[in-house]
């Protein structure tokens, strides 16, 4: 199986699995908070600091952590080079036509790749340890307030935990078909674009029956459990959040803050 | 070409600490025309073991040999196993995607380098197994069809490759009384027909009556293995297996417990019925 590049749920059982889901949304907020703010070496020596404990409370292996930002290089070189050679033109220490490269253009340079990076390691650090309908959860808990402003929320939610709830399903039904017609000779590596395009009729004609014929299913097994749409359900509240969960809110609120205070 | 499997894993999600080991160190050999069933609880690993047969799956360890050849290696020419070996899986109508019946059987022999006169008569010939009037119905939208007519479309689709190795995954489950019996049959002439026969069911009578081998699988491991009669005869002293007796097997066990002196060994309705009209003497009218 190809890797993808990120997204991936690893199962596991350490204490940053454990957290609450809506405790870690909040978490990677403020981290992106403070990886953005995030001005000084001291600032990002902490936010590496914080990561690898993250990483090693998660155990999670390096390969999977840090792979899909370290497969992004071409993307952060782009992003480097483009920085070094058009960031300002004042104090050039090589200058030709319209590329300057000065001091500050690298150093721009640096900060952004270094801050694109930790954004990476840290969102896939989230999803690699929380199962995909679990952050929904949490979302459609967080975005609830938008109820005020009209916004159906429970229906939003309910939409969004179903269509997550079968990309694995999905998934697994595609990864059966494809199979199938592997078996009884399909090839799906071709040269030519027209052909490789009509070699994956084979999949995607099955994959869209399949699709349709679940979505189907899944209204009238809805209906037939008494489902009336979002608003007339009465509300499942939500598990508490636990001592853990504060304890890792307060952490990750002390870095952000700590950042905002190395700036001044 | 025999199928050979050298002590063979399996394991899901290796990397996660919730790997799952579908497959643990398997030993199995099957022979030329041999008809084998595969038995065992849901998650016991069959359907790995067949994906693994049929290449779809690469093994964790171990090896899958077809004609002394390991299908795994690099330098191994895949389409001589696809040619080989044909694998239908649980809801095969889900396959399907062409315009029509006939492109549709036809799908697997794209590849196959033979010319149009020869596609168009295995197409018509696996149809015509399948119990289809080709000329009714190669022109109709496979997708059109009804859900057991979808199913033998499919399956024609795999036998108009004419493999020599077939691999069927739970293929009754959700049949009717009536297409159960013609589908076994079909299997049967197949088998006849010097096919090897590989078949994954829960349906205990189903594998009674048509296996001569049995493999039984528990948690990824082989349980039990032999010809299917011995497998049937040891089932009742291997309670920990969540494999059932046969219908006519039971029976018999039932008769016993009431006082009725059976032979040894039934497990098909034939025996049954021979045992019954040795027993109570009934000419060859009996029922």
């Amino acid at each position: 199986m190809k890797q993808p590049l990120t997204g991936r749920f690893i199962p596991g059982d350490s204490p940053v699995h454990a957290l609450d889901a809506r405790a870690k949304l909040i978490c990677l907020i403020l981290l992106l908070a403070a990886v953005v703010s995030a001005g000084t070496v001291y600032g990002y020596g902490l936010i590496l600091a914080v990561i690898s404990v993250i990483l090693l409370v998660a155990e999670l292996p390096l390969h999977l952590a840090v792979g899909p930002a370290w497969r992004m290089w071409p993307f952060l070189s782009v992003i480097f080079i483009m920085n070094a050679l058009f960031f300002t033109a004042t104090d050039p220490l090589w200058s030709w036509w319209i590329f300057h490269i000065s001091l500050a253009g690298v150093q721009q340079g640096i900060h952004v790749v270094t801050n694109v990076a930790l954004i990476m390691i840290i969102s896939n650090a989230l999803t690699l340890t929380t199962a995909p309908l679990e952050i929904t959860k949490a979302l459609a808990s967080l975005i609830k307030p938008l109820r005020l402003i009209g916004i159906p929320t429970d229906d939003v939610a309910m939409i969004i935990s179903v269509a997550i709830r079968f990309v694995p399903t999905l998934l697994e039904e595609a990864d059966m078909i494809k199979k199938a017609q592997i078996a009884r000779g399909a090839r799906f590596e071709s040269k030519r674009l027209t052909e490789k395009a009509k070699s994956y009729l084979p999949l995607i004609v099955p994959i869209f029956i399949a699709a349709f014929r679940r979505a189907d299913e899944l209204a009238l097994a809805m209906e037939a459990r008494g489902y009336h749409g979002a608003g007339r359900r009465t509300p499942q509240r939500p598990a508490p959040l636990r001592l853990p969960d504060y304890a890792a809110l307060m952490v990750c609120m002390t870095v952000s803050i700590l950042q905002l205070a190395l700036l001044r | 070409m025999p199928i050979e499997v050298e002590n063979l894993s399996y394991t899901y999600m290796p990397e996660s600490t919730q790997s799952v080991a579908a497959l643990q160190g398997i030993n199995l050999r099957i022979a030329d025309g041999e008809f084998v069933g595969i038995m065992g609880r849901t998650g016991s690993g069959k359907s790995t073991l067949i994906q693994l047969l049929a290449g779809l799956l690469t093994p964790t360890r171990g090896r899958v040999l077809l004609d002394g050849r390991d299908i795994a290696a690099k330098d191994y020419d895949r389409s001589i196993l696809r040619r080989t070996v044909g694998i239908v899986f649980q809801y095969p109508e889900y396959q399907l995607f062409e315009t029509t019946v006939a492109k549709d059987v036809a799908f697997g022999l794209k590849h196959s380098g033979l010319n149009h006169v020869e596609v168009t008569s295995r197409v018509r010939k696996a149809l015509e197994i399948m119990g289809f009037d080709y000329d009714k119905i190669h022109n109709q939208s496979p997708l059109a069809l009804s859900g057991g007519e979808k199913r033998r479309v499919a399956i024609a689709g795999v036998l108009a490759v004419q493999p020599k190795i077939l691999i069927f995954d739970e293929p009754v489950a959700g049949l009717d009384p009536q297409g159960r019996y013609s589908f076994m049959q079909l299997t049967a002439r197949l088998h006849q027909g010097g096919t090897t026969i590989i078949m994954v069911s829960h349906n205990t009578d189903v594998l009674s009556e048509y296996t001569e081998r049995l493999v039984v699988l528990e948690h990824g491991q082989i349980a039990l293995e032999g010809l299917t009669k011995d497998v049937f005869m040891q089932l009742p002293t291997h309670d920990h297996l969540p494999v059932a007796m046969s219908t006519a097997q039971e029976i018999a066990y039932m008769l016993a417990a009431r006082g009725m002196n059976l032979p040894q060994g039934i497990i098909t309705y034939d025996d049954l019925l021979f045992a019954l009209k040795a027993k109570l003497g009934g000419g060859e009218e009996a029922p």
